[in-house]
């Protein structure tokens, strides 16, 4: 609650009576407490006046590293697990006549206007290549603006996931 | 993390039938999104769009459609 600080004249009147004299004070006190609170901490008082809280912890998160908890944390970029939102990817299009777009948004997979990982593996000995993508992917490559759609059937390029 | 506010269209997204494209609205973007929706996404969100395609809550799944293919270079 708000309480405006008493005028000072309502305490020091020559015709001040005891009874103004403790309405004065109590009305300082109110004031005190409306600005700093009543329990005489620091940290209470901050808050009281509206410039307590901000950060008192830190968290890890998905490409986002810290030094610790709490203090003096520092933040540091690290790769984001892989398929996770803000992934990236060595990505091949499927396009099939059709246009794609620099920064456009494209579901995963195989079919046409959809992304999918690639390796530029010369061969695979004993096994196959392994691995798929989920979710909506931004292709971060070369697009085409032709009307009659665009004439490669596959592109190559990096993507990242955006959701 | 996303918010998912309506998921529409479910196609089976491979013949195997592994995952499915949706189109996926979500609260935090403010346009529809190309969704390919799989059971082992890494982000939570992605296998719960699985789960309720694969129980009809967002419509039949409609039948995997093969790209077409490839027309050869001379």
């Amino acid at each position: 609650m708000t309480t405006a600080l008493p005028a000072a004249t309502t305490a020091v009147a020559s015709g001040a009576t005891q009874g103004d004299v403790k309405n004065w004070i109590t009305g300082v006190h109110d004031y005190l407490a409306g600005l700093f609170g009543t329990t005489g901490s620091t940290a209470d008082a901050l808050t009281a006046l509206g410039v307590g809280g901000g950060v008192s912890s830190a968290v890890a998160g998905n490409g986002v590293a810290v030094s610790g908890a709490t203090g003096a944390v520092t933040f540091s970029v690290s790769a984001p697990s892989a398929n996770s939102v803000g992934s990236y990817c060595f990505a091949s299009i499927q396009v099939y006549q059709a246009n794609w777009t620099f920064g456009g948004n494209y579901s995963a997979g195989i079919g046409s206007q959809q992304i999918q990982l690639w390796a530029n593996a010369d061969s695979v000995t004993g096994g196959t290549l392994t691995g798929s993508i989920s979710g909506t992917w931004k292709w971060m490559g070369l697009g085409t603006n032709s009307s009659a759609g665009g004439q490669a059937s596959s592109a190559f390029g990096i993507a990242v996931r955006v959701a | 993390m996303l918010t998912i506010q309506y998921a529409k269209d479910p196609i089976w997204n491979d013949e195997a039938h592994t995952a499915i494209h949706l189109t996926v609205k979500f609260v935090e973007i403010p346009e529809e999104l190309p969704f390919t929706a799989t059971p082992n996404d890494p982000m939570p969100y992605g296998v719960v769009l699985y789960n309720s395609a694969l129980a009809g809550d967002y419509g039949t799944i409609a039948p995997y459609v093969p790209p077409p293919a490839p027309i050869p270079t001379a």
